[in-house]
């Protein structure tokens, strides 16, 4: 037997749910991975910005530094020259002429004394008007960025101005620059203002915008915000806590299947024991049943042979008293002569007849126990239906409807007439009150089929069940023997009969004959004698 | 055949009431009726003279009905007369011996038509 494979719904069902709850799980602990790498991205880059501030407020703090020499040395550009080349600084001294701004003195290269200070410088050194020291606008050309910075000098307004203008490679590895807070991360530094690249003092990595997620921190510097813009080089959780939700997920899911896997098993085998229960159950009922109606039928057929051998020893033993008994009748009444009372009349009668009747039912006895060997003759069947129509006397109220189609069988007409003559007397008798036989006969097919249908009241399943056994009868008066003698002259035939109600309601009985032929020895015997 | 006539008629019957009230029915008919007891005793008799009529029952004690049929080589006209049929082996053995076969109990006025039709065709 093969079967498409269908999973039960409880495996489903079970699977399902911890599918639900490993899927649900793994959410629920990469939010809390995801929350906590946030909230350490976070802090890492807040420090880091702190780093950032501190560093370029050092910046500031060198502009102080100049700031104090120029106005010891009187502005003294050979001085801030000097003071500024040994500091390292890229500076510029600047002096206010109107509304120009003019470099006195510069150790940056870019800008020369007497020469007036343009673009993003005037930007920085307006800020820078009358405050300690500010932070001016930054800009990148992608490979190197220039932060600016600007201080006025004291006492304010004196119109002198310090500048210093910071070039660092825009791609620069901020661990070795700024620090171990940027060990973690990788940072981009934008200068005052939107986070653009051409606003970009400087990012650790070349990955450039930085990959999500992103934290940002807002670093102070001079008076102006920069932007400090991180993420996490590796993630800040890792480990057996990163991998925690998938591990969850995985393991949920491998779980799933292999309880699914074992519920659907267990499932199976009790689904196969239940059908292997179910399976033997069954061919147990059914032995069981063969096996009852095997013992009917023996408990039947003991019953039956039984009852024929009773039938037998009582059908041959009653013939020799009943001769007796006969001949004495017979002897009394030629000794009695004519001249009897009226009273011995009526019980020598009434022992005739009755001596009589038991000599039927031994003949019935004897021809039940065992038929008569057939004598086999061609039988014309309308020929056949007309001797038992005429040798049975038909009752005045009972009309007999005849169809009988012309053909022939071969059989014992002696023993067949029986038959017939029987069923019509049965029929005869189903309806007291009158009514209509119907006799039909036909051959096809190598069967002869012969039906009696009276419009009596039928027969009962209870009959119908045990009409054919001796001594059963459904009539007032009767032996019973009449239909079991009939059954056993049509088998000894090789034929059927059968009975059930027909569509008047009355009793159908069906005999059905193979039509043989006369061997033909026997037509050659025939013919020559 | 020089041998004495024993009697019409020799009634064969180990049933006593039945051989008894036969042969009274066949006497008050004018017969001269013999009766033997069983199949030897009507062998015995019929050595010592013949009858017209055997009437013979098949199942007796000593000698059967048709083991005195096989003893005889011409019988006079048989009738059978038995609570058993005459059919099958027996009758293919014995059979072209009997004049007529007869169940118990026989009705006496079908039992005497019988006889007188044997005796009839022994005269004719």
């Amino acid at each position: 037997m093969t079967r498409r494979w269908r999973p039960s719904w409880i495996a489903l069902v079970i699977g399902a749910v911890i599918v639900f709850l490993s899927v649900g799980g793994y959410f629920f602990l990469q939010h809390s991975v995801d929350q906590q790498e946030t909230a350490l991205l976070s802090s890492n880059t807040t420090d880091a910005g702190q780093t950032a501030s501190y560093a370029l407020d050092s910046v500031i703090s060198g502009l102080s530094g100049t700031a104090g020499v120029v106005q010891l040395t009187n502005a003294s550009p050979s001085q801030f020259l000097d003071y500024v080349h040994a500091s390292g600084s890229s500076q510029a001294l600047v002096q206010k002429e109107g509304d120009r701004y003019v470099v006195v003195a510069s150790s940056i290269s870019a800008f020369q004394p007497g020469e007036a200070l343009t673009g993003p410088a005037i930007a920085t050194i307006q800020l820078a008007s009358g405050k300690r020291g500010v932070s001016g606008p930054v800009t990148s050309n992608g490979k190197v960025s220039d932060a600016r910075f600007a201080l006025q000098v004291p006492p304010v307004p004196s119109g002198l101005y310090i500048y210093e203008q910071l070039r660092i490679p825009t791609h620069l590895n901020l661990v070795t620059v700024i620090g171990k807070a940027y060990s973690n991360l990788n940072a981009a530094l934008y200068g005052p203002g939107p986070t653009r690249p051409s606003n970009l003092l400087l990012i650790s990595t070349k990955t450039y915008p930085l990959a999500s997620p992103t934290a940002q921190t807002t670093v102070r510097i001079g008076g102006s915000e920069w932007t400090l813009v991180a993420n996490a080089r590796t993630p800040f959780v890792s480990g057996l806590a990163a991998s925690g939700p998938l591990i969850l997920l995985i393991l949920g899911l491998f779980i799933a299947l292999m309880v699914g896997l074992t519920v659907e098993t267990v499932q199976r085998r009790h689904l196969y024991a239940q059908a292997l229960v179910d399976e033997r159950t069954a061919d147990l009922n059914e032995s069981l049943h063969e096996l009852r109606t095997t013992q009917d039928a023996l408990v039947q057929q003991e019953r039956l042979s039984a009852v024929g051998e009773m039938a037998s020893v009582i059908g041959h033993e009653l013939r020799n008293p009943l001769a007796a008994v006969t001949n004495a009748l017979f002897i009394v009444r030629g000794d009695l002569g004519e001249d009897v009372s009226q009273t011995t009349e009526k019980y020598l009668s009434m022992a005739e007849r009755e001596t009589s009747k038991a000599a039927v039912l031994a003949d019935d006895l004897t021809a039940f126990v065992r038929p008569r060997e057939l004598v086999e003759s061609e039988i014309d069947v309308p020929d056949l239906v007309d001797e038992v129509l005429s040798a049975t006397p038909q009752p005045e109220d009972v009309q007999v409807d005849v169809e009988v189609a012309p053909c022939s069988l071969v059989g014992d007409r002696g023993q067949l007439a029986e038959v017939l003559t029987n069923l019509v007397t049965n029929a005869y008798q189903a309806m007291p009150d009158g009514g209509t036989v119907r006799l039909g006969a036909s051959c096809s097919d190598g069967h002869a089929t012969f039906t009696v249908e009276d419009t009596g009241s039928g027969i009962t399943d209870a009959a119908k069940q045990r009409i054919f056994e001796p001594f059963f009868t459904t009539k007032n008066s009767g032996t019973g023997l009449g239909l079991a003698i009939v059954q056993r002259l049509v088998e000894a035939h090789g034929g059927q009969i059968s009975l059930e109600n027909g569509s008047t309601g009355g009793v159908r009985a069906t005999v059905v004959l193979p039509v043989k032929e006369m061997v033909k020895e026997k037509v050659k015997e025939k013919v020559a004698g | 055949m020089n041998t004495v006539l024993l009697a019409d008629i020799l009634v064969v019957d180990d049933e006593e009431p039945v051989r008894t009230s036969v042969a009274e029915i066949l006497r008050a008919a004018g017969y001269k009726v013999a009766e033997a007891v069983d199949g030897q005793d009507a062998l015995d008799l019929l050595e010592s003279g013949s009858v017209t009529v055997l009437l013979l029952d098949i199942r007796m004690p000593r000698r059967t009905g048709i083991e005195v049929l096989q003893a005889l080589d011409s019988p006079p006209n048989v009738i059978l007369m038995s609570a058993y049929r005459f059919e099958g082996e027996d009758k293919r053995s014995v059979g072209h011996k009997v004049f007529s076969h007869l169940m118990k109990p026989v009705a006496p006025r079908q039992l005497l038509d019988e006889v007188r039709a044997a005796i009839d065709r022994e005269d004719a």
